[in-house]
């Protein structure tokens, strides 16, 4: 196998396995090398890469290019920055994918001063638009009004790219790769930084409100019957949604004031909506049109939300709910 | 104790309206000083009341640059220095970190490099790792409380989902966040200073460095485009033998379009 040249993602290792973002950037870099029939190469550091080495190879990797160390048990970016740009020079990477988390952010900033070499920061897409293998990054500019396209002019083409851009291949455990060990001489190297205490934070339950959360799913009159409006909601509870109706669920005291969503209720702007036998009334539209994404589901093809909804199904929506949160939860994992 | 403080002037654009026209309306005075390097400078004159030492505040930018650095000597750093020459304009990550750490160099090395996390404009966070590696010194970025004593610092950031008390031998690049400190006001003295202060304006040549390692000929990255992101075009229905066969069809797509 060709080792050079190749599209190259740094794996970080999170408790013995990859790191979830690996696993993205796994999955971007698969479609990248797949475009230009080039390889997959996963750069690993650490002091037991075994694991993180088979999982990259189901997550997409061709190959695992692996520098083991018990000087690198833990990160540290004078460190792992040797490892990985040693690497580099030995096989020559067209990109290096690094993901955009603390460590990878002072990884990346690290490795472009020390090859010389250009670094674009905190990518949201990447792809070919061209014939060599140059790669347009994009990124975000004035707080995500606006985008950015960037290339850089040196190789290897270096970026950190943020979490949850990308959805990573599901892992096959049958996919078959080479498993390449390097060394890398660390006499009388320590690390640079050193943690001393470490307290995980809990993840606060973050109560989902109609004008905080990234997805509402809103209930309107094809619910039928309270019941089935409390169906939606607890659909809306196991998606991670909030949860908001049409005002004329309101007029008949099924739901609060405080839950309608439209123009006489709340204003919100997610970044996906998803109504539920929600007919489209201007009141209702005048409230969610700042939405990013709208999703309808309604059973008149005729209704008005189909106008302005982004998608749209025709049917009944407690047909359409429960295949929906189950491909949601097939793709979330 | 040598302790430097990188400043940046940045837009001081508090909003960025898109015309419909497609022009960038930004709304807003010209220039201010990075809101977060407010807490590097107080982070750096803190160690000094603690321990001693001298506080240099360092920016790269134009002439006006250097008048950002006037807060910071209203509060207690020691001297300013201006790295400005119209050659360094369109300078990237690369090539400013290349000059900041050259000027570093200049000023006799440091024990401790102050910064803040990010610029509000490139907004990459890049610079601290740069000049770290180019000047072999440890990195602590993203840093939420800081403490030094002679020899160490000691921090405290974000990280795997938890709060990390990191520490490292000095010399140390520090990137501080907006909870690391409050900055402290001016008391009427250091209003003076602050007023009557001049600043070192280094050239290229005083960096001992050639003009084409910096700016747009020492740079490795360009911007190709800049542009607003295309509205979802709406109307589109999703078909399916059943309902729930639509769904799966819509998850697809939305999977696709990276919408989800």
């Amino acid at each position: 196998m060709e080792l050079k040249q190749n599209i190259c993602v740094y794996i970080e290792i999170a408790g013995g396995a990859l790191s979830p973002l690996s696993i993205e950037l796994l999955g971007k870099a698969r479609q990248l090398a797949d475009a230009k029939s080039k390889q997959v190469v996963a750069f690993v550091a650490g002091a037991d890469t075994a694991k993180a080495s088979q999982e990259a190879i189901s997550y997409g990797a061709d190959a695992v290019v692996a520098v083991e160390d018990s000087t690198l048990a833990a990160y540290d970016s004078v460190l792992y920055t040797k490892a990985i740009a040693a690497l580099a020079e030995k096989y020559e990477p067209s990109v290096i994918l690094i993901g955009g988390s603390p460590d990878g952010r002072d990884l990346g900033g690290r490795l472009s001063a020390q090859l010389g070499v250009g670094l674009v920061a905190d990518c949201t897409d990447v792809r070919f638009e061209g014939d060599d293998d140059t790669l347009t990054w994009i990124r975000p500019a004035y707080t995500g009004k606006l985008f950015v396209k960037i290339q850089t002019t040196t190789r290897p083409q270096l970026a950190t790219i943020s979490d949850k851009i990308f959805h990573g291949t599901p892992a096959d455990p049958a996919r078959k790769g080479e498993i390449i060990k390097e060394s890398v001489d660390f006499a009388g190297a320590a690390p640079s930084v050193k943690v001393t205490n470490f307290e995980p934070v809990e993840k606060e339950a973050e109560e989902l409100t109609i004008t905080t959360a990234d997805i509402v799913v809103g209930a309107g009159r094809g619910v039928q019957t309270e019941d089935g409006m409390k169906a939606v909601q607890a659909f809306a509870q196991r998606i991670g949604a909030a949860f908001g109706v049409s005002k004329p669920l309101v007029d008949k005291e099924w739901a609060p004031y405080e839950w309608q969503i439209g123009i006489t209720g709340k204003k919100i702007a997610p970044k996906i909506y998803i109504a539920l036998g929600i007919s489209g009334a201007i009141q209702h539209k005048l409230g969610i049109q700042d939405a990013g994404l709208i999703i309808a589901v309604n059973k008149d093809p005729d209704a008005p939300i189909f106008k302005f909804a982004h998608y749209g199904i025709v049917g009944d929506l407690f047909e359409v709910m429960p295949e929906l949160e189950k491909q949601i939860k097939k793709i979330r994992g | 104790m040598n302790i430097v403080v990188l400043v940046k002037q940045v837009p001081a654009i508090s909003d960025i309206e898109i015309a419909k026209d497609n022009n960038l309306v930004r709304v807003g005075a010209p220039s201010m000083l990075n809101p977060v390097d407010k807490h590097a400078i107080e982070a750096a004159v803190a160690v000094k009341d603690a321990i001693g030492g001298t506080v240099t505040i360092l920016t790269m930018g134009n002439a006006l640059a250097g008048e950002m650095m006037r807060d910071g000597i209203a509060i207690g750093a020691d001297k300013g220095v201006l790295v400005s020459d119209e050659r360094m304009a369109g300078s990237d990550t690369l090539a400013t970190g290349l000059v900041l750490a050259k000027a570093i160099e200049k000023l006799g090395g440091a024990d401790l490099v102050f910064t803040g996390k990010r610029s509000t404009d490139g907004d990459t966070g890049q610079i601290p790792p740069a000049i770290a590696q180019r000047l072999g010194m440890a990195l602590i970025s993203y840093a939420n409380s800081v403490s030094v004593d002679g020899t160490t610092v000691t921090a405290t950031r974000l990280n795997h989902d938890g709060i990390e008390t990191v520490q490292a031998q000095l010399p140390a690049v520090v990137s501080v966040t907006e909870k690391s400190n409050t900055p402290r006001s001016p008391k009427i003295r250091g209003k003076m200073a602050a007023k009557k202060a001049v600043f070192d304006v280094w050239k290229v040549e005083d960096l001992g460095l050639d003009a084409a390692s910096v700016g747009k000929s020492g740079s490795a990255t360009k911007v190709t485009e800049l542009f607003a992101p295309e509205p979802n075009p709406v109307g589109v229905m999703i078909e399916g033998a059943t309902p729930a066969d639509a769904a799966a069809n819509l998850v697809k797509e939305l999977t696709a379009k990276n919408l989800l």
